[in-house]
């Protein structure tokens, strides 16, 4: 493996039109070299857009990207040489059985490991000696990602990967990734699976409308959310509602149930532990209630005050 | 080229794979053997209604004959299924959704391209000997006599015919590109031998590249050497075209 000064990925200030559409509108991301990173985002929001930008599919109107220290227009043949990518539906050349398919993309990309490969091919249940086009959509994803994970790649741009996988298969998948990393890859990871991000990702990125909102590690983006707390106290637990930083409090005599900004959660703990406290539930919020309360909150914000 | 060798491989492997180009093989070599057997066949016997649709072709006996309308079948015939086949190797890439796969791959897009026409270079000389073989057998089963000089110039001829047909048939290729899909490619093909059929018609086909080599491949006397070599221009230019279209084309529709 190529070693990499720097970002696996910076992208500065990319902005990309399509007529009167603008898919990216200012979109930051930084992936470090080794990171599996996680990069989320509603349907239309520019994921697809930006790694179309990073493979040398699309030119950025404005704005900077490179990758591996390299440009992914001008240097796109070397860079692909060094990535290997799934998209998120793959299309199949449809005469070829699935074996051949990976055999052609590990030659193109300068070869691959079969012993690697023999091994993805049996982890994934995969049958590589039929046709391409017999394959349900879960097996083309397959397909790819064998191919891709068998390669020397030492990045991998994955977009919605494992879409028509079943569980047990996105759990082999997920074993994969943890490989890749321990392997010293980097991953860029595109998914709708917010347990998955969740599991196997160091740092994420949100992003909405074509730019970044929302990007750090979990904890980092935790930190900036809310914890849910139940708690039972021996008296009557009053004064919570004074309490800055507390939402959605909902008392019935000595339970109270409630989220609470992160960062006031010293506040809340003083003011209950005098009160007794019986039993105590902290919940910190899922990646999936960061993404939708994120959303929700947007989407309330954008929303006219007449219609909301 | 970056990654040539690798992209021949891969497209060689998708054509031999195949059923559009192994159909339209055996549409052309048989295809056109078996038109030409019949009709020359039913001329030899004296069909007056078949005699009337072969125009020059009618004048010639014997190998001349069989040849010249073998050269009128394959103008059309060959060219079709050529263009066909040529926008369905391009044009099947943007519509089955195979481009972008392709395009991440460490090949430039030039490499790819050109992979592809070379690939139907290849196929359309391995075409151009079968049908070829096949006239040479039909020729001897008819009982049109030894094979002469004549008959061995006619023949040759032919495989070149077929092959310039395939050349001629490389503006598909660029159609297809810039139309992103198998239509716009077959819509070129139609077009050209439209115009090239036109353009006999008129009397002017010797001057045009797309009509020259068979106006050649029936009456070499009536076109040289000069306005046979034109044609070359044609898939020389196209090829070209459709390489700096790959080279500059984005996904972005």
């Amino acid at each position: 493996m190529n070693a990499v000064n720097g970002p696996a990925i910076e992208i500065a200030g990319l902005t990309k039109s399509f007529g009167r559409s603008h898919a990216l509108d200012g979109l930051d991301l930084t992936v470090g070299t080794g990171e599996v990173h996680g990069f989320l985002g509603p349907n239309g929001s520019g994921k697809t857009t930006t790694i179309r930008i990073l493979l040398g599919l699309l030119r950025a109107d404005a704005g900077t990207a490179r990758m591996l220290g390299l440009d992914p227009w001008q240097d796109a043949v070397a860079l692909h040489r060094r990535l290997a990518y799934v998209p998120g539906d793959v299309t199949l050349w449809p005469t070829i059985t699935g074996g051949e398919v990976i055999d052609l993309l590990g030659r193109m990309r300068g070869g691959l490991d079969r012993t690697r490969r023999d091994e993805l091919l049996e982890r994934f249940d995969l049958d590589p000696r039929k046709k391409a086009r017999t394959y349900s959509k879960g097996n083309r994803q397959k397909v790819a990602l064998v191919a891709a994970l068998a390669s020397h790649a030492e990045l991998l741009l994955l977009d919605e990967p494992t879409s028509g996988l079943d569980p047990l298969m996105e759990a082999e998948f997920q074993r994969c990734v943890e490989r890749a990393k321990q392997d010293g890859r980097t991953v860029l990871l595109s998914s709708h699976i917010l347990a998955e991000v969740e599991a196997l990702c160091d740092r994420v990125s949100i992003i909405r409308l074509g730019r970044t909102v929302e990007t750090g590690t979990l904890r980092e983006l935790r930190h900036l959310t809310r914890t849910s707390i139940t708690v039972e106290t021996a008296r009557p637990p009053a004064g919570i509602d004074g309490l800055p930083g507390v939402h959605d409090l909902v008392v019935d005599d000595h339970h109270a149930r409630f989220d609470v900004d992160t960062a006031e959660l010293d506040a809340v703990v003083r003011l209950l532990a005098p009160l007794g406290v019986r039993s105590l539930t902290s919940t910190p919020p899922t990646l999936e209630e960061m993404f939708l309360r994120h959303y929700g909150d947007e989407e309330t914000r954008t929303v006219p005050a007449a219609i909301r | 080229m970056n990654g040539l060798p690798a992209a021949l491989t891969a497209e060689a492997v998708k054509s031999v794979a195949a059923r559009v180009v192994r159909a339209a093989s055996l549409f052309i070599v048989v295809g056109i053997s078996v038109l030409a057997t019949t009709l020359t066949w039913a001329a030899n016997r004296g069909n007056e209604q078949v005699l009337a649709q072969l125009g020059p072709a009618a004048d010639l006996a014997g190998w001349d004959r069989l040849l010249g309308v073998a050269a009128q079948v394959t103008a059309a015939g060959a060219l079709l299924g050529f263009g066909v086949v040529l926008s369905w190797a391009i044009g099947r890439e943007f519509a089955d959704g195979t481009i972008a796969g392709l395009y991440g791959l460490p090949v430039s897009r030039a490499s790819i391209a050109l992979a592809k026409l070379v690939v139907h270079l290849c196929w359309t000389v391995l075409v151009g000997v079968l049908l070829t073989a096949a006239l040479l057998l039909v020729g001897l089963l008819l009982g049109l006599g030894p094979l002469d000089s004549a008959a061995a110039s006619g023949l040759a001829r032919q495989f070149v015919l077929t092959v310039l047909s395939g050349g001629l048939a490389l503006p598909a290729a660029w159609a297809a590109t810039l139309g992103r899909g198998l239509l716009a490619g077959v819509a070129a093909t139609i077009a050209i031998i439209v115009v090239a059929q036109v353009a006999v018609v008129a009397g002017s086909g010797a001057w045009l590249p797309l009509a020259a080599p068979a106006l050649w491949a029936i009456r070499p006397d009536s076109v040289s050497g000069a306005q046979v070599a034109l044609a070359l221009t044609v898939p020389a230019l196209f090829t070209l075209a459709t390489v700096r279209a790959w080279r500059r084309l984005e996904l972005d529709r």
